[in-house]
């Protein structure tokens, strides 16, 4: 009876148990836990890379002089705070035609293609029909063009998964790179022997506001932003893409077209992509880019980005734009850092945006699972058997 | 004529190289059920670190060791790798994090990661360095001469005019696949992937496997990056490296697909890709004339493919060719 | 006799919860050498849950495991099998696209050489022995439900488990298929294996079983043998004390017809016929039982009325309305589709969570389900629903911290008030449930008797489909029973004896499958 055989005989050291709903205070303490970590870890980046002479203090106001301005400075605030104002607000409106596609549990990696069409097609009307063209039908058609391309680039996987299941995040993110190819197409037939693509003329151009001719583009992204908003939240079809996020087949027995509401819902994500592409080119690139040189291209690399976004704002818009705000400071903050520091010049912006994205990740294992530790003293039952030998 | 679609194929097969190491890494990690998408950055780090440690290695010794220069590469490239897919691992199936968002992630951070590692070893004011050494030695052909006639030329091309990672990947596709095939722990392995639940049930350590697949699967990703620098690009490692390993990255991903998750498939269809990317150079073989701009047309047909390949293995249901059925799924055993 | 048997597992104030959900509370176990225990409870008493946490499914908060006499900690399905237990779970644990033969060689134990060929001729063995009829070579995405079952019991054999689970076996079974099983698990017995069968039909207990274990609501009641058992001893440990149901019946008052079916026949994705030309009549006022083994084509009747299953050519199912008499076809259309044709259907299916209701929304958005489309606007209607919610909430006394809290958070009986008091508010003409009382505990479920019983009062036409025949009994006035997929009679339950229900659920077997 004693022999100790392979059976183990003690409780694990460590059990993960599932907790009830997260509370609003357990998920503002565990994104707040995960941010000090994020901190920490690129706090001693810092410091080792930085060789003891880059103070986290000193890095962190660098950071913030890079993304909001010198303070007490106005021209350089000015001229951040705008910056930073359209490329925050362009990350937001990307995650936000991202989340009613979340919500439905339809995985779109494929923002980046979406932008990237919508964009396109923009630049065509702006390059080969803007000149002989009165400015309002112009800016209407690039309008109706952007959304209407960027809505079928969407469609297309989602009509393959309504009707025969194709995993939708391999076809969008495929789609993504036929999208860039047919870019590169456009803009090696435009530039020709040019060594880079001049911008569009100027009368294509969205007209300014606030003194900048993306200024346009930050009210309406923050507006779609709000107006998604209700949709999710208030209207039919926002009830019924819960619905089939949550469950299809309560979704058909409650009379819900789950088909069209797949092919509906990507249809609005990607014509909001593709709306941004468009409003991009004509607002503020007034261009387009070879898509190998990532951060002049339309969509900044953002397709990818605002998947994240999305996903760790929970399809809650103004978390969105928290997070949203945050990966600005990062990307310019940690730019601003390498324009100081040369040792922080090439890629530590991105291994820093890694490594804060990870622990925001990561951490919100625990907002649904807690830890238990093996209990120390643990009451001792017999066995019937033991009773029985020792009563024989 | 002859020579020009020598040159093709000789290029396809260099450019296949680095994608099926990134699509074998990418297949092993999928049968597992973790759906990497931080491949292409992985794939960067692999290049970073597999060229750079091999570059301080030469630049440092006084007669560097053409055993220990290619080793050190090798090592590297596949040990970092093999880090940041543990690090996966460990959000995705320990804190069952999202796939698809912490590969992204991941992506972020290994180009970003290698940019920063690379930037290191190259003195202020360079743009490119070379490894020299180490390209020498990764592009040195096989020693198979035989003889000068027509056909003995297109052999020798064709099958040994290349450098010996080439050969390396093909005997790791041919042992994944009867790996997979023939042995208890492919059999386990795949078991994880489709069903964990039943794996689990099954008394098989789905988290060890997990990791396992996913870490060596990076590792193999990662040795893709470091052909990539140090055959395909010459030796030569730039900031601009980066973003060129995480084209072909993605590339290695659709391949997966393409090859539906078998790792014999690989092979063809990496040297299929290759002609496809090249061909726009070469297209004059076929008497069509074509302007640069409508050759990254020819850029999207692999791409094309891919998706006409995912659509026919979607619409016919057959059950052999479906991604792995618990794909970028977390599992937890108490879930009800 | 006493002495030489030998404990081989016993299991000690084991106490497992969900949430807030107590699955098992304080419960005691232990089974013999060479002996078949038999674990007795009702649908949602924690029969399989306490198992689960044998087969390292489950890790338990409380208690204390023994095998062989020594504490054993059971952390994964490995441990499980190092300790000789092996579990046949009711959702067989099978690779689809792996053959018969590779998902044996998984469950493999690690010191054996891995040789395919040789698994298959010590699977071929196994057959041989009892009789199994499998394709070794066949994918488990072409079987059965009875050979995947089959194969799942090969495996636990070929591993050579000392100890056996069995969840509810015969459940997918035909007689002869459970007289065969049964065999077998004799035979093991005589093996000196000991087998604990998880089951809530009595006839199988008093079959099989040397020994009966019953749990109740999560708790142990106590072990009896079954040589000193009768069905009704053992159905007044089942339910509390031996209660005569007293149901409330009150007389139809003039019936017409509602729905009349016609040559109904349905077929599943595989393409296998699940509801063989099936007709009858459903009459207002009057609640229609309807029995029948599980699988055998009651989901599938319930969703071809809704319009959520596609109804072979040739079929028919009309629908009577009350107001104008106006007739209407319910085959081919969709279930908005009925809904506009002002066809007043309700509808409890039997997974709540995962077809009645959305498990993450609240009560108000589940009650929105039905209403969210009841106005002219772009916007979803949230009024009607949040009174309603309201409303359901104060008369069924639905236990929920608000009526915003995802119904997932709540108990099984809260979850069934909020899914029926929606469906009745709806004030239908047609009302189905499938499993109402599932799980619910004694008061919940007459509280939904009483709910139906209003209803049959008021002249709505109830489908009742149940498993408890007691309760068919008591509660129906028309039983129909389904065996195989098709009709095998309707009868009269104020005049029927059980064994007669029971009969006509088994019976018409042999002659439906001749074709």
């Amino acid at each position: 009876m004693t022999e100790s055989g392979k059976h183990t005989t003690r409780e694990p050291l460590v059990r993960i148990v599932k907790r009830g709903l997260p509370s609003t205070g357990r998920s503002i303490a565990v994104r707040a836990g995960s941010l000090l970590a994020a901190l920490l870890i690129c706090g001693i980046y810092i410091l080792v890379v930085g060789k003891g002479e880059v103070t986290i203090g000193n890095a962190l106001s660098q950071m913030w002089n890079g993304t909001f301005g010198i303070p007490g400075n106005a021209r350089s605030m000015r001229i951040m705070l705008w910056d930073t104002a359209i490329y925050s607000a362009k990350l937001l409106c990307i995650s936000v035609a991202l989340a009613p596609a979340f919500k439905m549990k339809f995985w779109n990696i494929g923002a980046e293609g979406q932008i990237i069409m919508g964009g396109l097609m923009t630049a065509i009307l702006m390059h080969d029909f803007g000149s002989g063209m009165p400015k309002p039908l112009l800016i209407f058609l690039m309008v109706i063009v952007c959304i209407v391309s960027g809505a079928i680039w969407g469609v297309i996987p989602a009509v393959f998964k309504a009707y025969w299941g194709t995993n939708e995040t391999l076809f969008t993110l495929m789609m993504n790179y036929v999208a860039m190819k047919i870019m590169d197409y456009f803009y090696n037939m435009w530039k020709g022997k040019l060594s880079a693509l001049p911008t569009f003329p100027e009368q294509t151009w969205l007209p300014p506001l606030f003194d900048r001719s993306y200024g346009w583009n930050i009210v309406i992204f923050v507006a779609l932003a709000v107006i998604m908003y209700f949709y999710l939240k208030k209207t039919k079809q926002g009830y019924e893409i819960a619905v089939v996020g949550d469950s299809a087949n309560t979704a058909r027995y409650a009379g819900i077209n789950v088909r069209k509401v797949i092919i509906r819902t990507m249809a609005i994500s990607g014509a909001i992509c593709g709306l941004c592409g468009g409003l991009t080119v004509a607002g503020q690139n007034h261009n387009i880019a070879y898509s190998a040189e990532a951060v002049h291209t339309v969509t900044s690399g953002y397709g990818f980005t605002a998947i994240i976004v999305a996903w760790l704002a929970n399809f809650n818009t103004l978390g969105m734009i928290l997070i949203a705000v945050l990966i600005q400071f990062l990307e310019k903050g940690t730019g601003q850092l390498g324009n100081s520091f040369p040792a922080f010049a090439v890629g530590a912006g991105n291994v820093m945006i890694g490594i804060v994205l990870f622990c925001i990740i990561g951490g919100a294992f625990f907002m649904n699972y807690k830890l238990v530790f093996r209990k120390k003293a643990h009451p001792k039952h017999k066995s019937e058997t033991e009773v029985r030998a020792s009563d024989a | 004529m002859l020579s020009t679609i020598l040159s093709w194929i000789t290029r396809a097969i260099l450019f296949g190289v680095v994608i099926m190491f990134g699509a074998m890494g990418e297949t092993l990690t999928e049968k597992s059920g973790n759906m990497n998408l931080g491949t292409p950055g992985i794939m960067c780090i692999g290049g970073a670190f597999g060229f750079g440690c091999t570059y301080l290695y030469e630049m440092n010794a006084q007669n560097p060791n053409a055993f220990l220069s290619i080793f050190i590469a090798i090592f590297c490239a596949f040990f970092f790798s093999a880090l940041a897919g543990a690090l996966f691992c460990l959000l995705t199936t320990t804190l069952r994090a999202n796939q698809n968002v912490t590969g992204l992630a991941m992506t972020i951070f290994g180009s970003g990661l290698a940019k920063f590692f690379g930037m290191f070893i190259i003195p202020e004011g360079v743009v490119t360095v070379k490894a020299t050494f180490a390209n020498r030695l990764f592009s040195k052909r096989m020693p198979v001469e035989l003889g000068s006639g027509k056909i003995a030329t297109v052999i020798e091309e064709v099958f040994f005019g290349h450098g010996f990672m080439l050969y390396v990947a093909i005997v790791i596709a041919i042992v994944m696949a009867v790996f997979l095939k023939r042995t208890r722990v492919g059999l386990n392995l795949r078991a994880v992937g489709e069903n964990s639940g039943t794996a689990d049930a099954a008394g098989i350590n789905v988290s060890r496997y997990k990791y396992l697949a996913t870490s060596v699967g990076a590792g193999i990703a990662g040795l893709g990056g470091a052909y990539y620098i140090l055959d395909y690009n010459y030796g030569g490692w730039s900031t601009g490296a980066a973003g060129g390993i995480q084209a072909l990255g993605w590339l290695a991903v659709a391949l997966v697909i393409f090859a539906i998750w078998r790792p014999l498939n690989l092979i063809w269809g990496s040297f299929l890709f290759g002609l496809c990317y090249w061909l726009y150079n070469y297209i004059g073989v076929f008497g069509v004339r074509m302007t640069s701009a409508q050759s990254a047309l020819l850029e999207a047909i692999p791409y094309v493919i891919t998706i006409l390949v995912l659509i026919i293995s979607s619409v016919q249901k057959k059950r052999e060719n479906q991604p792995p059925a618990a794909l970028g799924r977390s599992y937890f055993r108490e879930d009800r | 006799m006493e002495q030489k048997k030998q404990v081989a597992i016993e299991m000690r104030g084991v106490t497992k919860a969900f949430g807030s959900l107590v699955a098992n509370k304080d419960v005691d176990l232990c089974v013999y050498r060479g002996e078949i225990l038999a674990l007795l409870g009702e649908n949602g008493s924690g029969k399989t849950t306490l198992m689960n946490m044998l087969s390292g499914i489950y890790y338990p908060d409380a208690g204390e495991i023994f095998v062989d006499g020594k504490s054993v900690s059971i952390r994964s399905p490995k441990d499980a099998f190092e300790c000789g237990i092996g579990m046949i779970h009711q959702h067989f644990k099978l690779v689809d696209i792996f053959s018969a033969v590779e998902n044996v060689a998984l469950a493999m134990d690690s010191q054996e050489k891995y040789n395919l060929k040789a698994v298959a001729a010590k699977m071929q063995q196994i057959c041989d022995r009892y009789g199994f009829e499998l394709d070794i070579q066949q994918k488990v995405y072409d079987m059965t439900v009875s050979q995947k079952q089959t194969l799942e019991i090969i495996k636990v054999l070929y591993r050579g488990a000392d100890f056996l689970i069995l969840d509810e076996p015969t459940a997918v079974l035909t007689p002869q298929e459970a007289d065969k099983l049964f065999q077998v698990i004799r035979n093991m017995r005589e093996d000196g294996k000991s087998v604990i069968i998880i089951t809530h039909k009595l006839h199988e207990v008093l079959d099989i079983s040397d020994r009966v274990t019953i749990l109740r609501k999560g708790q142990y009641i106590g072990t009896v043998d079954t040589k000193d058992a009768t069905e009704d001893s053992l159905t007044e440990m089942m339910v509390g004390q031996k209660v005569e149901l007293n149901i409330d019946r009150p007389e139809p008052v003039d019936p017409e017809p509602r729905l009349i079916l016609k040559n109904v026949t349905c077929k599943n994705a595989e393409g296998i016929i699940v509801l063989d030309d099936v007709s009858f009549t459903v009459n207002s006022g009057e609640i229609l039982g309807i029995a029948g083994i599980s699988g055998c084509g009651q989901k599938e009747l319930l969703e071809a009325i809704a319009g959520l299953q596609g109804v072979e050519a040739g079929g028919s199912i009309l629908y009577y309305s009350p107001q104008n008499r106006k007739t209407t076809e319910l085959v081919g259309k969709s279930p908005r589709k009925i809904r506009d044709l002002g066809v007043a259907l309700s509808f409890v299916p039997e997974d709540r969570l995962g077809m009645g209701l959305v498990g993450s929304m609240g009560m108000t958005e589940n009650m929105m389900l039905r209403y969210y489309n009841d106005n002219k606007t772009i916007f979803a209607e949230m009024k009607k629903p949040r009174k309603l919610a309201l409303k359901i909430k104060e008369e069924l006394d639905v236990a929920t911290p608000g009526i915003d809290t995802p119904v997932r958070a709540l108990s099984g009986g809260n979850v069934q008030k909020v899914l029926v008091g929606r469906e009745i508010a709806a004030s239908p003409t047609v009302l189905m449930t499938a499993y109402a009382v599932r799980g619910l505990d004694i008061h919940t479920s007459y509280t939904i008797y009483r709910l139906l019983n209003e209803q049959k009062q008021a002249g709505v036409a109830v489908i009742y489909v149940g498993e408890d025949l007691d309760v068919l009994l008591e509660i129906s006035d028309r039983i129909m029973v389904l065996c195989g997929g098709r009709v095998n009679g309707i009868v009269d339950a104020r005049t029927t004896t059980k064994s007669e229900v029971g009969l006509l659920m088994t019976n018409m077997r042999k002659e439906a499958q001749h074709d």
